[in-house]
Formats: C-alpha cells, sequence, structure tokens
C-alpha cells in the first residue's frame, strides 16, 4: 500500500511537470482553442457565485458574533478587525473557497474525462492530431486558478460584508468607520498570503482533478472511484499546502 | 497501428519513421496526417455537431477563417447528402449518422490515410451504403485506406490487399483478389479453410 502510494505521488509529480510545460507552452501559442477556457471560467466561476455568496456571508457574520461576544471579555475588544482579517482574509476564504471548488468543479473535471475517456473521445482528440493535455487539461486548469483567485476576492469581500451586516444590527457603527478599521489592520502581505494561498489551491485542484480523469482506464465503473480519489487528494493536498504555507508566512 | 495504442513489440513505419520513436510533437503531427473513423464513432458528446467538425480545422489550421472552415463543413455535409441541423449534439441522432460525423470529422483536414474500425457495422442499409461509396470515393482520389472489418462483402468491395487475422493470429496477407481466388471465390469459408491450413 505505501509502494502504491508512493507510485502514485511520483506519477502525479511527473505529471504536475508535464502540465506545467504544456501550460506555458499553451499561454505563448495562439494555436488554441480559446472556447474551452470560456467555458471553464464560466462553469467555475460564475456557476460557484451563490454558494460562495452564502457561505461567506455565514462565515464573516459568524466571526463578529463570536468575536463581539468573547473578546471584550479579555478586554480585546478592538481586536476583532485583526481577527477577520486573519481568519476571512488569509485563512477561510483561501481553504473554503478551494474546497467547495473541489468539491463541485474538481470532482466535475474527473467524471468528465473519466467519462470521455470510456466513450473512446480522448482517443478521438488523438486521432485528429489535437493533444489531449494541451487542449482539455490545459484550459481547465488555467480556469480553476484565474477562478479561484477571483472567488476568494469575492469570497473576502462579500465575507467581511457580511460581518459589517452583522455589526450593523447588533451595534451599529458607520460604513466608512467600519471600513478605516479593516484597512488599519489589512496589510499587502495579508493580501500576498491569500493570492498565493488561491494560486496554489487551483493548481493542486486543475492537476489532481485532470491526473485521475486521465488514469480512467476504459471502464465506466472506474469514474466514480477516480471521483472519489480525485476529491480526496485535493482535499488533503490543500490542508497541507494551506500549513506550510501559513506557518513559512509566520517564521 | 494508427498509434492511439502503444506499441509494445515490432515496429510501424510512417514515411518510413517508426511511430514508436516519435517525439510527441512528431506523433501528433503524424496522427493530424491521418484521420480515424471508430466502430462507436466517438463524436464529442458535449460539443455541437458543428464544432465536432471544426475544432479539427480550428486546432489545427490556425490561420483557417472561420468563412472557410463554414464553407468547408458545408461542402462536407452536402457531399455525403446529410441534412441535419448541426448545431445539435451527437446524442440527437441516429447511430448511423453518428458515423457518418465521424467520417466527415476524419476528413476534415483532408488527412492521406484513413484508418475505420469497422465502417459500415450496425448501420442500416442506407447509411451502410452511403459510408461503402464514400470509401470507394476516397479510394479514387487515391487516399490510402486500413480497414478493419469482418464484413467480407464490404471488403470485397473495397480491398485490394488484405490481412487475414484470426484472434490476433495472421493467416494469410496478400492481394484480396489472389486471395479470394485461391478460394474459388467462396468468402464465407475463407477463415475456416484457412484454419484448416494452419
Amino acid at each position: 500500500m505505501v509502494i502504491s502510494y508512493v507510485k502514485s505521488i511520483s506519477y502525479m509529480s511527473g505529471y504536475f511537470f508535464y502540465l506545467t510545460r504544456k501550460t506555458l507552452k499553451f499561454l505563448l501559442s495562439g494555436k488554441q482553442d480559446k472556447k474551452v477556457l470560456i467555458l471553464q471560467l464560466l462553469f467555475t466561476g460564475v456557476e460557484a457565485l451563490p454558494i460562495i455568496s452564502l457561505i461567506s456571508l455565514g462565515i464573516g457574520g459568524v466571526i463578529i458574533v463570536q468575536g463581539v461576544a468573547i473578546l471584550p471579555q479579555f478586554g480585546q475588544g478592538e481586536m476583532v478587525y485583526d481577527i477577520l482579517v486573519l481568519i476571512i482574509v488569509r485563512e477561510l476564504g483561501p481553504v473554503l473557497t478551494a474546497l467547495i471548488l473541489a468539491a463541485r468543479s474538481g470532482t466535475a473535471i474527473t467524471t468528465e474525462l473519466g467519462n470521455m475517456i470510456v466513450s473512446h473521445e480522448i482517443e478521438a482528440y488523438e486521432s485528429v492530431g489535437i493533444d489531449p493535455v494541451s487542449y482539455l487539461a490545459v484550459p481547465r486548469l488555467l480556469g480553476l486558478v484565474a477562478s479561484m483567485i477571483l472567488l476568494n476576492v469575492y469570497f473576502d469581500i462579500f465575507g467581511l460584508f457580511g460581518s459589517f451586516v452583522v455589526t450593523s444590527m447588533m451595534n451599529p457603527i458607520p460604513l466608512k468607520e467600519y471600513l478605516e478599521n479593516l484597512l488599519q489592520v489589512l496589510t499587502a502581505w495579508d493580501l500576498f498570503i491569500s493570492f498565493l494561498k488561491s494560486f496554489v489551491f487551483g493548481y493542486i485542484i486543475a492537476v489532481v482533478s485532470t491526473y485521475h480523469g486521465f488514469r480512467v482506464n476504459h471502464a465506466i465503473t472506474e469514474v466514480p472511484v477516480a471521483a472519489i480519489k480525485s476529491i480526496g487528494n485535493c482535499f488533503s493536498y490543500i490542508i497541507i499546502a494551506d500549513a506550510i504555507i501559513t506557518v513559512i508566512s509566520r517564521l | 497501428m494508427a498509434g492511439l495504442i502503444r506499441i509494445d513489440d515490432g515496429e510501424v513505419l510512417f514515411n518510413g519513421e517508426n511511430i514508436a520513436g516519435m517525439s510527441e510533437e512528431e506523433f501528433f503531427l503524424m496522427q493530424a496526417q491521418s484521420g480515424f473513423v471508430f466502430q462507436d464513432a466517438a463524436l464529442w458528446a458535449n460539443k455541437t455537431l458543428y464544432d465536432n467538425l471544426a475544432i479539427p480545422l480550428r486546432i489545427l489550421r490556425p490561420g483557417m477563417s472561420a468563412e472557410d472552415i463554414d464553407r468547408r463543413i458545408g461542402n462536407a455535409v452536402e457531399m455525403l447528402g446529410v441534412h441535419k441541423s448541426l448545431l445539435i449534439r451527437p446524442s440527437a441522432i441516429s447511430s448511423g449518422e453518428r458515423k457518418l460525423f465521424s467520417f466527415l470529422r476524419a476528413l476534415m483536414t483532408d488527412p492521406d490515410i484513413l484508418f475505420l474500425d469497422e465502417p459500415a457495422s450496425s448501420l442500416d442499409r442506407k447509411s451502410s451504403d452511403r459510408i461503402k461509396n464514400l470509401i470507394i470515393e476516397l479510394n479514387n482520389q487515391k487516399k490510402t485506406i486500413i480497414t478493419v472489418t469482418n464484413d467480407f462483402t464490404l471488403a470485397r468491395t473495397i480491398a485490394d490487399k488484405a490481412i487475414i487475422l484470426d484472434r490476433g493470429r495472421l493467416l494469410r496477407q496478400g492481394l484480396f483478389r489472389d486471395i479470394l481466388k485461391e478460394h474459388n471465390e467462396d468468402i464465407d469459408d475463407i477463415i475456416d479453410e484457412l484454419k484448416g491450413a494452419d
């Protein structure tokens, strides 16, 4: 089991470099069909907006409620803004957005590619001289990374807005004052870490989900198994990457 | 032979070059010069029929204008006498029509070699005849066509050379008319006779 796990990691690492090379080539070439990229952005980015809005508003509201209830007891009432930035912008924004994308788009990509292998559609691309990795995986990677970055920004804005809405109901303060307090504690470093995490998480989801999709080997029963492996790997690697980036950023 | 399955023994030469030793770029270039019609059509299910025909041109002929692609698809569809809206998905047409579109897709880039996997199997008479006529026409245009079939009537109509296999075992290869002559034109018993001789 350990050997097969090590093998799987080494194959996936090889695929990571292969896909990265293809992606750089895609970006430098005008030969590709951009339609797949646009559709991926639409599916991964735009269609995920409702669920991201709901979760970010809820999380923002919950954090402010808990912060306002607990922090004054320790004489740290002012720290609620630091907590908001730390939790929403640096931690939950990227992580929750990534988990939503992995569950929603990652599994969809694995399933779609797996089904395409079973129905010989991937071979059909090869048969006309189109590289399926360049045509199918690269636009999905770019779409996922771009969507992840944009949805993370959207999550942060909506999360902070959600906390303002709840604050207004509990202890109304002017929007200007709320924003000023937030901007006082929000640093460029926080924004960079948030951006870095969303980029890395988007990349992880794309590599893992396309890898497992392409690994399906002609039997339809392999597709759900691949989707389960894909989401399990995505969740694990996202949490590991989050821990690594957080620790390094605090050194 | 078409390069879709990794070669684990022997060699397949394309323009004198072994395809097993080709770089990735050379391999896809070679594929672009050949067409493949799958037994189950293998059209791209989430694309329209139009896109199924246009994608090879958009990717492999990046300089080709949308109007030229449109014209080429129009001519191809006309040639095969398919009168369907091209804006529907493959799931909305019959299996015979899917096979015809698979043919058209393979022909879009005007390949030198065409691989056909059971081209007329599980088709109604009309579609089967259309496909046979198309193969004959392509043959007249001096295209190299390699067909896998267990339909000896089709083989007799279109084949110059034949390789007769039984469960992966080579029974006979050569000019098909010579093989037929040796067996008194009796195509039904050809396999049994060859197996007996083996």
